[in-house]
């Protein structure tokens, strides 16, 4: 059976063969069960893609090993006035001379790795999976505009963790 | 408009939804805060790195389905219909 896609994807949350392979089993298995409420609304590549984004997540969680960074450290924050504590100087060009593109993605990958599970869940849905405002809601059962401030505030805290590597004049 | 203010509507801002009034307002803040002009671009800059340097090879995945997978689900929703239902 050709599973290279929907292995591919679950490869972007599992760096390890084993886990992504269980993923994708799980995957199968997933879909074979429920396949009775497949109600055709969405594709079922877009079905099939879902459940093995979610068996990806579930299996990362489990296997986790990062420690996770508390949100509101990651935000900014501000004086009385509304003005930024701390604003930091400008962000230079991605510091590729210094970070080779897989080290990069790796930072990358670490850093969205520290957040909080129900903001990388959205992150990811929302930012790298592409799946739309409505559908991230209906799927994590929340409301759209918490999808919405969660996600804001996940970019947010991604953009604080990346900052130490792209402020100018960083070594 | 104050720079928390205007952090907060980053990202209607970015989608297009943010209301014409302060859309003006927070374009205003921009045009006299260097700051914000720097959060800003970081944040366009996270956002990117986010959606990009997280895929294996910069490469979108295939939506496509095996068609060998979908004969294999249908036979088997055909064949025992009741007991794939949970």
């Amino acid at each position: 059976m050709h599973s290279g896609p929907l292995f591919a994807t679950i490869q972007r949350y599992l760096h390890h063969e084993d886990d992504a392979w269980d993923a994708l089993q799980e995957t199968f298995l997933s879909a074979f069960r429920a396949i009775g409420r497949f109600d055709g609304r969405s594709t079922l590549a877009t079905w099939l893609h879902r459940i093995a984004v979610n068996a990806a997540v579930m299996k990362w969680r489990s296997r986790r090993r990062t420690s996770i960074r508390s949100i509101d450290d990651l935000l900014p924050s501000y004086y009385d006035d509304g003005h930024r504590r701390d604003p930091g100087p400008a962000w230079g060009s991605l510091p590729l001379d210094r970070i080779e593109v897989a080290e990069m993605r790796e930072l990358v990958r670490q850093c969205i790795a520290e957040l909080p599970d129900i903001h990388r869940e959205i992150l990811i849905l929302r930012d790298i999976e592409e799946w739309d405002t409505a559908t991230v809601a209906t799927h994590l059962d929340i409301e759209e505009g918490a999808v919405k401030t969660r996600l804001h505030r996940a970019r947010q805290a991604l953009r604080t963790m990346l900052d130490p590597y792209f402020r100018e004049g960083s070594p | 408009m104050t720079c928390r203010e205007l952090i907060d509507f980053i990202m209607e801002y970015e989608d297009g939804t943010l209301p014409e009034k302060q859309r003006v307002l927070f374009e205003e803040h921009l045009s006299l805060c260097e700051d914000c002009v720097h959060y800003l671009a970081s944040y366009r800059t996270a956002v990117q790195l986010g959606k990009s340097l997280i895929m294996p090879s910069n490469e979108k995945v295939s939506t496509q389905v095996p068609e060998k997978l979908i004969r294999s689900i249908l036979a088997a929703r055909q064949a025992d219909g009741t007991s794939l239902t949970e």
